[in-house]
């Protein structure tokens, strides 16, 4: 009833948005070099695509909260790793990787490295400490950790701006890759492609994305290798171990392909993005709620080397078809680089494009964009889950309404979706910058602000409230500041009025604190105003350091525990008369008859109702 | 290194720096650990880990000091991996440029290989390493609630009282097996914490 409500909203915003563009004419991306045409064949394979992930979704749809967050805690390694890969492997990095390490050169690998080496930070610090705090979101520890409803809201509103930025991203691939398949308009397609993806995320919860997502990294990452073996062995490029063998070829690219620090791209600003890169990734929600799902922090561990690996197989590959694509490009157009070279819309899709170029069967191409699609797919939705949790479970549930029912709150999830995916869809009509780029402008949040928390949260127990605020505030304030002063002037007319030549108000800030690679000012800023403030303060509760210090505890914790649980059982403990096992059966049978569902995860869930 | 934390009177030091040497200076990694598992071992259940500070740059158990130990030692070499070779070019660009690597210039060798294979190389060595911490202070993450201190309390007369089965109405058949011992998944670790005394309130 309420999904069919939903997707009757949903299209009618999206046809509404789509008559208002048709008629004011919108500003067409156009990456020329493409054979923009509808194929059959690629079509019915992008299409079947689709409809298998929605088959999987629909088997595993539900309507319970908990298994619509966590997809019950029970995955393991390897599939978790899977999921990891498929989260990542967005439209950023499938097209995006290839289509910066062409253009931006040496400066383009500052990307592979900054969003491959985040996860080392990830495993060593954090990881397995957040599967032993077991939360369901990045908001949610923020809030439970400092004891504090604002730093929740900030944090959810940061995970929210997140999904947005970097589903923007998405959008873009979407679109542009769309084109060799259907030949449609970029208008038409983003639209179609957001609308669905946003209906099959209102149909299946987590479990069934979870599912996917294994399968969706399977699908990719053997549509993005065998497009680059086939292009390397038609070209004659290279044999088997293509992401080796471009070495030689990189080489006689010429200057602008390898040359460290060409242009405006200093050492600093590859230092500075990659670090923010990093500690981005080590704070970016969707990736961080991909520990909760396992069963105990050993799986956490190996899943995320497992998901660093799988991420490695496609980043090692990415700059082996940019270097094929670049040559290609060179030998039939001439020109490469500056006024006149590749544009950004044909750098995006410089994956399809090389293989195009390269004169394979057009089925086989296809398959390659269907990759990017499904890579996009993938990523939005865990985006958008992340974001309708933020809102359903940390602003509406526990701000709003703390009398929420299952239904209220799986309905507003429903409509976070629906609006993001308007937003997102209207946004990206006119991108203002190339996918990778637009992306990493997440990441710099994610470091900027949650990063900071999650690793003082966890490694510091003197962290308290008021250093979390401040700091939070800190780090949000720096992104905004250096977004709208490098970003904003050249997506929104009047204020790139305002701003003068080069689209940027302050040359020296875009200098020194870059949009892109903001987070590696802000991290160190962000730590000392965080330590400052708590020091200056009063020491977080008892509670607060027992759970951080359960955190770090190399004691087995079980499947379904949280740090909160072990410190309110043994809260219960010290108080003398109540027997612990009792006091812990009683909550997990309170815990039960509330949930009625099929399992039973939701500490966190109910803990905070009880509260 | 840093002060023994006042709150943790049961281990003893020497016990504690001793293991881990002999851990480190042991070409054969695991039975090493293996040869000698009581004393880690011991000290980790003399241990009250909810009694000890957590502060990054002041390890307060033996545990902690062996892991963090892991960690900086694997952070050190990441950042190594990660920055140093884009450093190099800046500071050498020509000899970084011009030396090739399997054809490739090195500088774009050591970052777009040597960075991830580099991450992902480390990433298998801390969590294989940190596999064997565990080991070395005999912790088992398969048996959650397995361990002998569980059935020496008596727990499983307590666990199969009426309410589990209340409970595994609630959570479907998929979970009986493990929800007989969920809810007293905590209990080895309050007997160990609290010793005698947790025992004797649970008994009365």
């Amino acid at each position: 009833m309420t999904i069919e409500l939903l997707g009757v909203v949903w299209l009618s915003v999206e046809l509404w948005s789509l008559s208002a563009l048709v008629e004011s004419g919108p500003l067409q991306l156009l990456p020329e070099a493409l054979d923009s045409s509808f194929k059959p064949v690629p079509a019915l394979t992008t299409i079947g695509m689709l409809v298998l992930f929605l088959a999987v979704g629909y088997v595993f749809a539900v309507a319970d909260t908990d298994d619509m967050w966590v997809a019950g805690r029970s995955i393991g390694n390897v599939e978790n790793g899977m999921a990891i890969g498929a989260n990542w492997m967005s439209a950023a990095s499938y097209l995006g990787m290839a289509a910066l390490i062409a253009l931006s050169g040496f400066y383009g690998l500052a990307f592979v490295v900054g969003w491959t080496a985040g996860y080392f930070i990830l495993l060593i610090f954090m990881a397995a400490q957040m599967r032993r705090f077991g939360k369901y979101t990045a908001p949610d520890f923020v809030g439970d950790r400092f004891n504090s409803d604002s730093a929740r809201a900030i944090a959810a509103i940061t995970t929210l701006l997140l999904a947005f930025v970097y589903a923007v991203g998405q959008a873009v691939g979407m679109g542009l890759v769309g084109m060799y398949i259907f030949g449609a308009d970029y208008t038409v397609l983003v639209v179609v492609m957001m609308a669905i993806t946003v209906g099959y995320l209102a149909l299946s919860g987590m479990l069934g994305a979870t599912k996917n997502m294994a399968l969706q990294y399977v699908i990719l990452i053997i549509a993005f290798l065998v497009g680059l073996w086939a292009v390397g062995l038609a070209q004659g490029y290279s044999t088997f171990v293509p992401q080796i063998e471009y070495g030689a070829l990189a080489a006689d690219l010429g200057a602008e392909f390898t040359e460290p620090f060409r242009g405006d791209d200093s050492y600093y600003l590859w230092v500075a993005t990659a670090f923010s890169l990093i500690v981005g990734t080590a704070g970016l929600p969707h990736v961080l709620v991909r520990f909760y799902t396992v069963e105990n922090e050993t799986i956490a561990r190996w899943s995320c080397v497992w998901g660093l690996f799988f991420i490695c197989v496609l980043y090692l590959s990415a700059p082996a078809f940019a270097a094929f694509g670049t040559d290609l490009y060179l030998s039939e157009f001439g020109q490469m680089w500056g006024e006149g070279g590749m544009s950004d819309a044909e750098a995006d899709v410089i994956v399809v494009l090389a293989a195009q170029l390269a004169g394979l069967p057009t089925w086989l191409v296809g398959l390659v964009a269907a990759g990017g699609i499904a890579a996009a797919i993938a990523t939005t939705s865990g985006l958008f889950i992340a974001g309708s949790s933020a809102m359903s479970h940390d602003i509406y549930t526990t701000i709003l309404n703390p009398e929420a029912t299952q239904r209220q709150q799986v309905l507003v999830g429903r409509l976070t979706i629906v609006g993001l995916g308007v937003i997102t869809t209207l946004t990206a009509l006119d991108p203002p910058a190339l996918v990778g780029e637009l992306v990493a402008l997440a990441f710099a949040l994610a470091g900027s602000v949650l990063f900071p928390m999650f690793f003082l949260g966890l490694w510091w127990e003197n962290t308290n409230r008021q250093g979390a605020l401040a700091g939070m505030i800190t780090g949000l304030s720096i992104w905004v500041i250096a977004t709208f002063n490098s970003v904003v002037p050249a997506t929104i007319g009047f204020v790139g009025d305002l701003a003068g030549e080069n689209n940027v108000f302050s040359t020296t800030l875009d200098t020194w604190v870059p949009a892109i690679g903001s987070a590696f000012v802000a991290v160190p800023i962000v730590f000392a105003v965080t330590i400052v403030v708590s020091k200056l303060t009063e020491e977080p509760p008892l509670e607060t350091k027992l759970m951080v210090r359960q955190c770090h505890s190399p004691q087995p914790m079980g499947k379904d525990t949280t740090a909160e649980d072990v410190v309110e059982d043994s809260v219960v403990t010290d108080g003398g008369d109540v027997v612990l096992c009792e006091a812990s059966q009683q909550a997990t049978d309170e815990r039960s008859e509330e949930s009625e569902g099929p399992r039973d995860k939701s500490e966190a869930h109910d803990s905070r109702g009880e509260h | 290194m840093t002060p023994q934390a006042d709150s943790t009177p049961d281990e003893q030091p020497p016990d504690g720096g001793g293991t881990s040497d002999s851990g480190r200076s042991n070409p054969h990694g695991s039975s090493g650990s293996e040869s000698n598992p009581g004393d880690a071992a011991t000290v980790h259940e003399n241990t009250n880990y909810l009694e000890a500070e957590v502060n990054i740059l002041r390890p307060s158990t033996p545990f902690m000091r062996d892991h963090l130990r892991l960690i900086w030692v694997g952070f050190l070499a990441w950042t190594l991996v990660i920055f140093g070779p884009v450093t190099a070019t800046y500071v050498a660009p020509e000899t970084m440029t011009e030396t090739t690597f399997l054809g490739f210039p090195l500088h774009y060798f050591l970052v777009a290989i040597g960075g991830p294979g580099g991450a992902l190389l480390l990433s298998v060595v801390y969590s294989w390493r940190r596999d064997r911490l565990d080991r070395k202070y005999g912790i088992d993450h398969d048996a959650p609630a397995g361990t002998p201190s569980q059935e020496a309390s008596g727990d499983s007369e307590v666990a199969t009282d009426g309410g589990v089965r209340e409970t595994n109405v609630g959570r479907g058949s998929v979970d009986n097996t493990l929800s007989e011992d969920e809810p007293c998944d905590d209990k080895p670790y309050n007997d160990a914490r609290y010793g005698d005394n947790g025992r004797h309130r649970r008994r009365s």
